[in-house]
């Protein structure tokens, strides 16, 4: 189990255009760093969330994820190479590395630790929380601050291609960030991640010990019959809805876990699904 | 303790003992590759792992992988299968070409493209792999750059130290990608000749194909010589393309990592360099090296056979390193010619007769990643 | 007309370098013709990174051919330099 110190949320639905960022980063750190796109743009801002109001030591940890990265610049890239014939510009080519979201984020808030860019085909918000609870509980790290980025790209029949999802699904951005440090009083809740992935059945024995009153938040993936049937085991638990608020995207567990502990008190179990497999996060507040 | 069970490599020095005799008497094989920019024709060495054409694609990416891992569990005489709670983590700066392919396809063809109805993105080829071998426990694909296959193997080992997991399969995947050797050649960080690290007269990098894998295990599943020690992973912002070239960043990392492993300077037999041959790089490393050690043990050079692997040298570079000492030396490259006169010691330009000792590897790449992490071989039983 | 006669030319050169090293504080008008670009005295303050962008733009916007960034910097120091460089007159 973690501590949560700090919450950074950055959520929304464009429509035909990307929101400029460079004006909302301006507007909230003051700064905008050249060579930077959305996407980094979109990194620093959750990131920067994440961090105000605390003072970081420089060896705080990033781990940030994201299904897919920084589509825009392939896209940017494959347009100049095959549709334009034009060189690429270098800082494309370099930003064509996802960990260039975390330089510029190590660089905003001054951090010289471990910068992680991690993903997973199935879970990439959960599989990066548990690496970070184990290197906590494991004093590798004493704080860390880990982020789900992922962009809303104009070229929506190709952003459901990648997703492989249906056209009319509605699809989101976010920056959604967690500021973690050791368990402690003053922290505004605390994490636990089941560290394996569940079959359905392993599943059902876990639901079957959740404490009464605890919220249940499900996965955008999940069906209303899988979440029916999840929701009668265990006896009375409220479900939690966020899902009016956002589009999709494949880093929303951690906009979910940040929505709820910036307005409610109380238990929160996260329940997420891929391929009919399962993974479990738990958040608790203080009281 | 973490034993690293053994290991498997595919890259451009051959198998078996045509590489150990390759390492032995210095001789790798280069090769050119050619690339266009604009309407321009130039052509840099490449170390390339074989002559299969090279459109990276998903199925030639599995196909590999799979080579490296059905190679390394025939050498150890067992199955996935036969281990139980194994984790697999894989580390490669082009995690992402399972989208760039959709999203070229889609460019050229003024369609949405096909995704055949699954996600793609970065966890693709660990998770296609897993489902091959039948494996369903944890993963992480890392990209941190050229430090990205170093990172899975130090995460590896914090994941089984937590015992989170019992065994570790960590690939590091690098394969000829266009894109990529497009940009470098743009950014003119390629040598159009040789590659010389640390030499005054270096000229950029020469990039190759390597994928490769260890196992590691927090059980003795059997007597392995190899443990890992212990390393530590940091970034630094001076700039996205590369260290400090005061070497701070550098001599930082290095410390932590003696720290992590409970070791003092003294105690290193040998230094595994990155040694890319670009101009900064190479400063900053041998600055980093001579804060960090009063008196700097023997270092050497693995990218003068088997090219820059970008983010799968972390394995593959190991795995090398690994087979030169069960042979009974670490391997020497004629590549500085005439030290850079800022220079205090020179890579070691013949192979040195080694049987055990403790032996760090270092990585430092875009994005500001640094990696060092400290591997130790035991003597042989007398 | 010589490039560094060609007020038009030399503007919309200034422009692409602006746009392109991202120094949009900085207006046309307050980067000097006879100015060395890398140099510290220059108001756009570039380094090697720009001097990367702006080489490659020159290809993609105007079609010049030049050999690499460093020659770029040690030919065209100036943006009358590089105005003439692109058009001799």
């Amino acid at each position: 189990m973690i501590a949560i110190n700090g919450l950074g949320r950055h959520n929304s639905i464009p429509d035909q255009h990307q929101p400029d960022l460079a004006a909302e980063l301006r507007s909230l750190s003051g700064k905008v760093y050249r060579r930077t796109d959305h996407f980094i743009q979109l990194a620093i801002i959750g990131a920067h969330k994440a961090a105000a109001g605390h003072e970081l030591v420089p060896q705080t940890a990033i781990y940030m994820t994201s299904g897919q990265g920084n589509i825009s610049v392939f896209d940017r890239i494959c347009d100049q190479r095959h549709v334009r014939k034009e060189l690429p510009r270098p800082v494309d080519f370099i930003n064509l590395l996802s960990n260039s979201a975390g330089f510029y984020v190590a660089g905003h808030l001054g951090l010289k630790g471990k910068n992680l860019f991690v993903s997973h085909q199935h879970f990439p918000v959960q599989m990066a929380l548990l690496a970070v609870q184990n290197d906590m509980q494991l004093g590798r790290e004493q704080a860390a601050l880990i982020g789900g980025v992922d962009e809303w790209i104009p070229r929506q029949d190709l952003a459901h291609t990648l997703l492989g999802l249906d056209q009319t699904t509605v699809l989101g951005e976010g920056s959604n960030w967690l500021l973690v440090g050791k368990r402690g009083k003053k922290a505004l809740a605390h994490l636990a991640v089941t560290p394996r992935i569940l079959d359905l059945r392993q599943l059902q024995q876990l639901l079957a010990t959740v404490e009464p009153g605890t919220s249940l938040a499900f996965g955008k993936r999940l069906t209303a019959a899988e979440i029916a049937t999840i929701m009668a085991l265990t006896k009375g638990c409220p479900r939690y809805c966020y899902e009016e608020a956002c589009g999709y995207y494949e880093t929303l567990p951690l906009y979910v876990l940040t929505r709820f502990l910036a307005a409610e008190k109380g238990r929160l179990l996260h329940i997420d699904v891929s391929e009919e497999r399962y993974m479990l996060m738990q958040v608790s507040t203080q009281d | 303790m973490i034993s690293i069970i053994g290991g498997e490599l595919l890259c451009a020095l051959g198998q078996g003992t045509a590489r150990i005799e390759a390492l032995r008497t210095g001789q790798a094989t280069v090769g050119r590759m050619a690339v266009t920019l604009n309407d321009r024709q130039l052509s840099f060495p490449y170390y390339r792992l074989d002559d299969t054409s090279r459109l990276v694609s998903t199925a030639l990416i599995d196909a590999y992988l799979d080579r490296v891992v059905s190679g390394l569990f025939h050498k150890l005489a067992l199955t996935p299968s036969d281990l139980g709670n194994i984790g697999v983590f894989l580390g490669s700066s082009s995690i992402d070409y399972s989208l760039a392919r959709p999203i070229e396809q889609a460019i050229i063809s003024g369609t949405a493209g096909h995704g055949h109805g699954r996600r793609v993105g970065g966890g693709n080829y660990a998770d296609r792999l897993m489902t091959r071998l039948d494996l369903q426990g944890l993963s992480l694909t890392y990209n941190t750059a050229c430090t990205s296959s170093a990172n899975a193997l130090m995460e590896a080992a914090a994941m089984l130290t937590g015992h989170l997991i019992d065994h570790a399969l960590v690939l590091g995947l690098e394969l000829f990608s266009p894109t990529t050797v497009e940009g470098f050649a743009l950014m003119q960080l390629l040598s159009p000749d040789q590659l010389r690290p640390f030499d005054q007269h270096r000229n950029g990098m020469v990039l190759g194909e390597a994928v490769s894998a260890v196992l590691l295990s927090r059980h003795e599943l059997r007597p392995s010589p190899w443990h890992y020690l212990g390393g530590q992973s940091s970034c630094e912002t001076y700039s996205v393309t590369g260290p400090d070239p005061s070497g701070v960043g550098i001599a930082r990392v290095i410390t932590a990592a003696l720290a992590a492993a409970g070791l003092v300077p003294g105690s290193i037999t040998a230094i595994k360099a990155h040694g890319t041959a670009s101009d900064s790089m190479d400063l900053a490393e041998m600055r980093g090296m001579a804060l960090a050690f009063a008196t700097l043990p023997p270092y050497f050079l693995l990218k003068p056979y088997i090219g820059h692997t970008l983010g799968g040298c972390g394995v593959a570079e190991l795995v090398l390193m690994m087979e030169g000492l069960t042979a009974g030396f670490l391997p020497g490259a004629p590549t500085a010619t005439i030290l850079d006169q800022e220079f205090t010691a020179a890579p070691l330009q013949q192979g040195m007769a080694v049987a055990a000792g403790r032996f760090m590897l270092n990585y430092f790449g875009f994005g500001g990643n640094n990696t060092s992490f400290i591997i130790e071989k035991s003597e042989p039983p007398a | 007309m010589k490039g560094s006669l060609d007020q038009a030319l030399k503007l919309r050169l200034k422009t692409m370098i602006i746009a392109e090293c991202e120094k949009d504080h900085i207006t046309p008008a307050e980067v000097a013709d006879h100015i060395q670009l890398f140099s510290e005295v220059c108001i756009l303050e570039l380094d090697s990174l720009d001097a990367l962008q702006i080489s490659v733009a020159l290809q993609n916007q105007f079609g010049v051919r030049l050999p690499d960034s460093k020659a770029f910097r040690r030919h065209v120091t100036t943006i009358n330099e590089l105005a003439d460089f692109i058009q001799p007159g």
